[in-house]
């Protein structure tokens, strides 16, 4: 207990040191994106921390655990998005240097409407992203300290909150490099301490139990789920509020495309290790385990104490480096998408705003923690809205020459009507993912716009 | 069979670490330069850097 207090309080307090390096943040541009000044390496551990979250650390394992290399197909998908976003999207929203969000972007491709509505779309994605990272560390920090869930939840965003509100993105990424630093080395060091002294016959326990797993697992899946899971992961977190913040707040074009392509190509040997430790768990952890208590089981059972605390700081690690970007991106996304277009704000006042900010969203995330599912399941119903809630709008509104407002709104709002009625009025309407039939009402709508749009401007 | 989930594992296991480590050493200069005027912070890793042209 002691030696979990002292590790945990001295990764607090060099957490602490690189959070003041970055200093607090005297103007919104140094809040929003850090003046744009932001290198390759630090943006890319920044992108790979913030999307290395609960889901796909503590939930890759579990899937491991139960499909196998399943879900590294799948994860495939999430690597594709992250190499075509740098390679078409981040370059092109970089270059729109007046930008500070997506629904910025949107904003100027659009019109003033679509940017608001976007903004609403962003603040509420961050809200719920930000609400499965706070469930997510509390099972953490109350496995450590013992402590109740609730206590446990406002303890960790306590701390997020408190760097993030003061030293904005600077700070966010920054404390996202140290974190990502520190669960690559330390997630490796586990599986490889696991594998060799824990697992035996490694490799041909692990090629054994790789077989066996995998046809288990798409036995257990229908192709339409299948399906529905790989365009989950394709489009469910493409742009979403924190990777456009960071896309836009890289030094160069050039450096913004990098640090996607990077982030992409690191996804797949991330996802690669965590399913192998999902795989190593098979012989060692009982078949019932919840998914989401394998990896917590299985190095409580294999490995000393100093190493299950050590798994815990990497978890915590893992854990407030999304929720910094999520708590920054949404304050971000509320000052410059909904109040700024709405009244005359200083720069002053947009400061201060965003840090209410910050602090409004982190409240609202420890409030809204007890009411989210699995961690997985909490992810996959952020996918569903965000997708067809901004995705075509976005898309096609940095790819096409003269985007037309009437399109941006009806998709938007499409989008996202369809897409919250499907996961909570009607979720068992049809077969077909909610996601994909989501996503082509929001297409349609689209079309519809942007033809009626068409229409009226040939009327004049 | 083996032999190649050896080699990934191998593999996976240091691309994932040299990634760590290269954010960390990164992270380092930045964290422990000393703070300059803001006349000399031209290759500032954090600092204020010009914007180049882009051509897109």
């Amino acid at each position: 207990m002691v030696f979990s207090v002292v590790l945990v309080i001295g990764y607090i307090m060099v957490l602490g040191f690189v959070a003041v390096r970055a200093r607090a943040a005297r103007e919104y541009a140094e809040f929003s994106l850090a003046r744009r000044a932001l290198p390759l390496a630090l943006i890319f551990g920044s992108l790979c921390a913030a999307y290395v979250g609960p889901g796909f650390s503590i939930g890759f394992v579990g899937k491991g655990f139960q499909s196998g290399l399943l879900f590294l197909c799948v994860g495939l998908a999430y690597a594709t998005q992250n190499i075509l976003v740098g390679v078409f999207i981040a370059p092109r929203l970089r270059s729109l240097s007046d930008c500070h969000t997506l629904g910025d972007a949107i904003g100027h491709k659009y019109n003033r409407t679509c940017q608001i509505l976007a903004g609403v779309i962003s603040v509420g994605l961050c809200a719920g992203f930000a609400a499965v990272m706070a469930k997510a560390a509390g099972v953490v920090v109350q496995e450590v300290f013992g402590v109740p869930m609730r206590i446990a939840v406002v303890l960790i965003v306590l701390i997020t909150t408190l760097y993030t509100t003061f030293g904005g993105l600077r700070a966010s990424v920054m404390t996202d490099a140290l974190q990502f630093t520190l669960f690559t080395i330390l997630m490796p060091a586990i599986f490889l301490f696991v594998l060799i002294f824990r697992t035996e016959g490694a490799t041909a326990t692990l090629t054994r139990e790789v077989v066996a797993a995998t046809s288990t697992g798409f036995r257990s899946m229908s192709p339409v789920q299948i399906i529905g899971l790989i365009a989950a992961f394709l489009l469910g977190e493409t742009l979403i509020p924190p990777y456009a913040n960071r896309a836009l707040a890289t030094q160069t074009t050039g450096a913004s495309r990098n640090s996607f392509v990077l982030a992409g190509l690191f996804s797949i040997v991330w996802f690669a290790m965590m399913i192998a430790l999902g795989i190593v768990a098979r012989p060692m952890v009982a078949e019932g385990t919840h998914e989401d208590h394998v990896l917590l089981t299985l190095v409580k059972t294999t490995m000393p104490m100093e190493g299950y605390v050590l798994l815990l700081v990497a978890l915590i690690s893992v854990i407030m480096s999304s929720l910094d970007s999520l708590l920054n991106a949404g304050a971000v996304s509320f000052t410059q998408d909904i109040v700024r277009p709405l009244a005359k704000v200083s720069d002053r006042g947009s400061l201060l705003c965003g840090r209410v900010a910050t602090v409004t969203l982190a409240a609202l995330a420890a409030a809204a923690a007890v009411a989210v599912p699995s961690i997985i399941n909490g992810l996959l119903i952020c996918y569903t809205v965000w997708a067809p809630a901004i995705l075509p709008a976005a898309v096609l509104g940095l790819s096409l020459r003269k985007p037309r407002p009437l399109a941006g709104i009806l998709s938007m709002v499409t989008g996202a009507t369809v897409a919250l009625l499907l996961q909570f009025v009607w979720p068992n309407a049809t077969e077909i993912p909610p996601i994909l039939l989501a996503l082509a009402a929001s297409l349609a709508a689209y079309l519809l716009g942007h033809s009626l749009a068409g229409c009226s401007l040939e009327h004049r | 069979m083996e032999t190649i989930i050896l080699v990934s594992v191998i593999l996976v296991v240091a691309l994932v670490m040299a990634s760590g480590v290269w954010v960390g050493s990164v992270l380092i200069a930045a964290v422990t330069r000393v703070q300059r005027p803001a006349s000399s912070a031209k290759n500032d890793t954090v600092g204020r850097a010009v914007e180049p042209p882009h051509n897109l």
